[in-house]
Formats: structure tokens, C-alpha cells, sequence
């Protein structure tokens, strides 16, 4: 496979890879790290990898493994770096008035209070339109554990905004 | 779409019996900017869900090539620590001579067929190459020649 | 005038060696540069004679007289498995074609260099080395010189300080 095969390959999804990645390491340069690396895994196993036939879910997997390790990674680190990346990332959220940026924010705060597994599910279906089917994959459950996952996660996610109501 | 039926789908999509189908419906109301009061509080979710959406990564096609780029220079950068590890330490002495070069234990060694086109790589690399072969090469004759006189020694003294 | 026209032909058929023939690894081990646990690297004839254009004065003259005299370079790399591979690579290699020029065999590592001659010049010199912690193969071809080979060592002796000094470098 040709350099050019295997950017052709992963540019069509490197945007839902991307944004899987903030979704769990939450700032843009580790996001796009991530990104980069998994071009690089790609490139290393090409003969390997395209003989897969769901690339895109493969790629996915690959990222969430990868974020979760880079987020434990960090968890090692001082907090004052977080806080950086923090206040860092804040100007590169796509362009939207403070007032909603805000609220965005509040609900992204709510939904990676949840535990992973279900911040991620809801991450793939609310956001990325994937089917169950997309999603086991992906993450290595099977349909029936997909279903289970997002259920919990919209109930707690309904709790969460009632609770705000009041 | 009416009040009852947004209420019916967000009840539905709530109990995560919603369609993909219907998930987009949900996503366009909210879009739509025209939401009933009524439905107000969850505006916010939806909208983080289309704003998230509107990440993009700024990979492309010129620069994810010139990343690979980088890493196939790498990977022979690693080839060559790897053939310079163990012909310095046998340069050093030759009874250590096998000891692991200071090649970052492998972790890192990426693997690839690669081509050299560089003159000077080429040069380097060939420089390397001829520097392994003849101190094992050189090693290797002057233990052959001592085991022959191991051989002659104990012929004697039967 | 006789020895001058044996000289021409010699280098006309070495340089048809070095562009037609395939080197050992191309012809028995292919299979692996697909193989993420091996690495190989090449280096082409026509590289060669570029080579041969940015060599400086400054140059070991055994370096200089060895690298005039190769054609391709192919090397072989693997840290998987290094013993097995060392002996499948032993085993595949066609001793009819190659022909056995030392083997070494001691605790740490395992040495045999082969090979492949046209009347009295070796054309493709190969070294197989397997460890507890890699395989490497080496195959020169060209017009393979025993006796450079075993000057440069010497020479890499005396300079070996300067020499890893340079490598220090890099």
C-alpha cells in the first residue's frame, strides 16, 4: 500500500477519530497526537490492515485505547499542566458566542462525570450517529452490552438535568 | 413537528428506544432554532451535540504524507544505531562484542522495508555495514586460527 | 593490451552482477520485508555509483577501496526470534550456490559468512549473525575484496577511539 492509498483510507473518518480522542483526553493537542499516531500504527501494519475489513471501527478502537492511556499517563503529571491545556483549549472550541460556550461546556462537564464506558457510548451515538452495531465494534461489547451502556448513560445523563432544574 | 410528538421522541429517546432516524429528527428541532419553552432545558445537550460535531483534526493529506515521511527516515536512523551499537562495542573489546547496543531497547525500533536514496545515508550506512562485517570478520578468523592450534596443541601431547 | 581488455571485461561483467543478479536476502528472504518484525534496508547499484561521487579524500583508503568495489548492499533485521530465524536462515540458503566461508558458534552469538563467487572474485559476500537478542544479515555484492576486509578491522583497531567518537555524534 502507497502512502497516498492509506491517507485516502483514514482522511474520510480522521475527523470522528479526532474528536473520540477529545471526547476522552479533552484538549485538542493530545487529540490531534492521537490522530497522528494512529496514521503511524496504520502505516506500520499496512499489509495487516488492509486486509480489515471495518477499518473505520478498527481505527476507532485503536483511539480509544490510546486516549485512555495518554489520559492515565496524565493523571500523572502536575495539575498545573492540566489547568494549561485548560485555559489553552478554550480558544480553540469552534466559534460560538461565551454565553453558549458556557452551557456546552456545563454539559460536556455532565457527561464526563459519567464513568467512561457510557461517556463514550453516548459520544459515538448522540454525536457520531453510529448504529449499536457501529458502536460494539468499536468498543468491544456486544449489541446487548451497547444497549445496556447507553441506557444507563441516558438515565444518568436525565438525572443530571433535573437535578440542574431545581 | 408538533409539541406531542418532540415529547413523544424525547420520551423515546430517553428510554433509548429511539432510531437512529429519530435521533436525527431530535437533532434537527433543536437545530431549528425555533424550540418550544417547553423543551428549552435540554437545548443545551443537543447543542453540544452539534457543536462537538464541528471538531475537525487538522490532518490532510500533504501532512499526514510528510509524517510518514519523517518516520520511515526514523526507522533507518534506528537500523543504523542498531548496526553502529554492536560494532562500537566491539570495537571497544571484542568479549563484548554481542552486548546490546544503546538502541532504545527496541520499544521504539519501527520496521519497514526501506530504500535508501540519499547519497550520504547511503554512504553511512554502507560505512557501518563494512565497519560490522570486518571486526566480525576479523574476529571470527582469529578464533578459528586458535582453535586450529587447540587442536594441533592437543595432538602433541598424545 | 591483453590485460587491459581482461580488466574490461571483468568490470563489464561485475557491473552486470551488481544490475541483474538478485542478492541472497532479495532472492530467499522477500517474504519478510512485508513482515513488521523485520527491518531491511537497500541500497541500489545506481546509489552506489552516487556513493562512490561524495566520497571524500578524507576516507579510510580500505573503506574507499571496499565501497568502489560494491555494487548493492542489502541488510536484514529482526529482534523476534533471533535464534530461529538465524537457523531457518541458515537452512534456506542454497550451500550449492553459496559457499560456506567460516562459521562461528560461541555463547553469545552465532557467525557464518558465505560466499558466492565468479571464477576468483567473490561477488556477493553474505554475513548471517544470530543472537539471544537479534538476527542481522548483511549482503554485499560487487567485487568483494577478503583482504580489505580484514585490513580495515586493523584499521578500525587504530582508530576505533575516533571512530565511536564520530558515532557519538549521531
Amino acid at each position: 500500500m502507497q502512502d497516498k492509498e492509506i491517507m485516502n483510507l483514514i482522511l474520510p473518518f480522521k475527523d470522528k477519530l479526532y474528536r473520540f480522542a477529545y471526547r476522552i483526553v479533552g484538549n485538542s493537542f493530545e487529540a490531534e497526537d492521537i490522530v497522528q499516531e494512529i496514521l503511524i500504527k496504520v502505516w506500520k501494519k499496512k499489509e495487516q490492515f488492509s486486509q480489515i475489513e471495518n477499518k473505520e471501527a478498527w481505527c476507532m478502537t485503536m483511539t480509544r485505547n490510546l486516549a485512555i492511556d495518554k489520559k492515565r499517563a496524565k493523571k500523572m503529571k502536575t495539575s498545573s499542566i492540566e489547568n494549561f491545556h485548560h485555559i489553552k483549549d478554550q480558544s480553540d472550541t469552534p466559534a460560538i458566542s461565551m454565553e453558549r460556550k458556557e452551557t456546552v461546556n456545563r454539559v460536556r462537564e455532565m457527561i464526563n462525570s459519567l464513568p467512561e464506558k457510557q461517556a463514550s457510548v453516548i459520544h459515538l451515538r448522540d454525536i457520531e450517529g453510529l448504529s449499536y452495531k457501529e458502536i460494539g465494534v468499536a468498543m468491544g461489547l456486544s449489541l446487548d452490552q451497547v444497549k445496556v451502556v447507553l441506557h444507563r448513560a441516558r438515565k444518568a445523563l436525565k438525572l443530571k438535568f433535573i437535578n440542574k432544574k431545581q | 413537528m408538533n409539541n406531542s410528538e418532540i415529547r413523544h421522541l424525547l420520551n423515546k429517546y430517553w428510554e433509548t428506544e429511539t432510531s437512529l432516524e429519530e435521533e436525527k429528527l431530535l437533532k434537527q428541532y433543536f437545530s431549528s432554532g425555533n424550540v418550544s419553552e417547553e423543551f428549552q432545558e435540554y437545548s443545551p445537550l443537543f447543542d453540544f451535540y452539534a457543536t462537538e460535531l464541528s471538531r475537525t483534526s487538522e490532518l490532510n493529506e500533504s501532512s499526514g504524507i510528510s509524517l510518514l515521511e519523517k518516520q520511515k527516515k526514523s526507522n533507518v536512523i534506528h537500523l543504523r544505531k542498531a548496526i553502529i551499537g554492536v560494532a562500537a562495542a566491539g570495537l571497544i573489546a571484542f568479549s563484548v562484542f554481542w552486548m546490546k547496543s544503546e538502541v532504545d531497547s527496541g520499544a521504539q525500533f519501527a520496521n519497514t522495508y526501506h530504500e535508501v536514496e540519499d547519497p550520504e545515508e547511503a554512504l553511512k550506512i554502507t560505512k557501518d555495514a563494512l565497519a560490522f562485517l570486518s571486526i566480525n570478520f576479523d574476529k571470527s578468523s582469529k578464533k578459528i586460527n586458535k582453535d586450529l592450534g587447540n587442536i594441533k596443541s592437543a595432538q602433541i601431547f598424545k | 593490451m591483453k590485460k587491459k581488455f581482461i580488466y574490461t571485461l571483468l568490470l563489464a561483467f561485475s557491473f552486470s552482477l551488481g544490475n541483474s543478479q538478485a542478492d541472497a536476502i532479495e532472492k530467499y528472504f522477500s517474504k519478510y520485508y512485508d513482515d513488521e518484525s523485520f527491518s531491511t534496508v537497500y541500497v541500489s547499484p545506481k546509489m552506489f555509483q552516487m556513493v562512490t561521487k561524495v566520497l571524500g579524500d578524507e576516507e579510510n583508503a580500505e573503506v574507499k577501496d571496499l565501497i568502489q568495489g560494491i555494487k548493492g548492499l542489502r541488510i536484514l533485521r529482526s529482534e523476534t526470534n533471533p535464534m530461529t530465524v538465524y537457523k531457518e536462515a541458515l537452512n534456506t540458503i542454497n550451500t550449492r550456490e553459496y559457499e560456506i566461508l567460516m562459521t562461528v558458534r560461541d555463547k553469545e552469538q552465532n557467525l557464518q559468512f558465505l560466499t558466492k563467487e565468479s571464477g576468483d572474485i567473490i561477488s556477493e559476500l553474505l554475513l548471517l549473525a544470530g543472537g539471544d537478542e537479534e538476527f542481522i544479515m548483511l549482503s554485499f555484492i560487487g567485487n568483494i575484496n577478503l583482504n580489505s576486509i580484514a585490513k580495515l578491522a586493523k584499521s578500525l583497531d587504530i582508530d576505533g577511539a575516533e571512530y565511536l567518537e564520530q558515532l557519538e555524534d549521531k
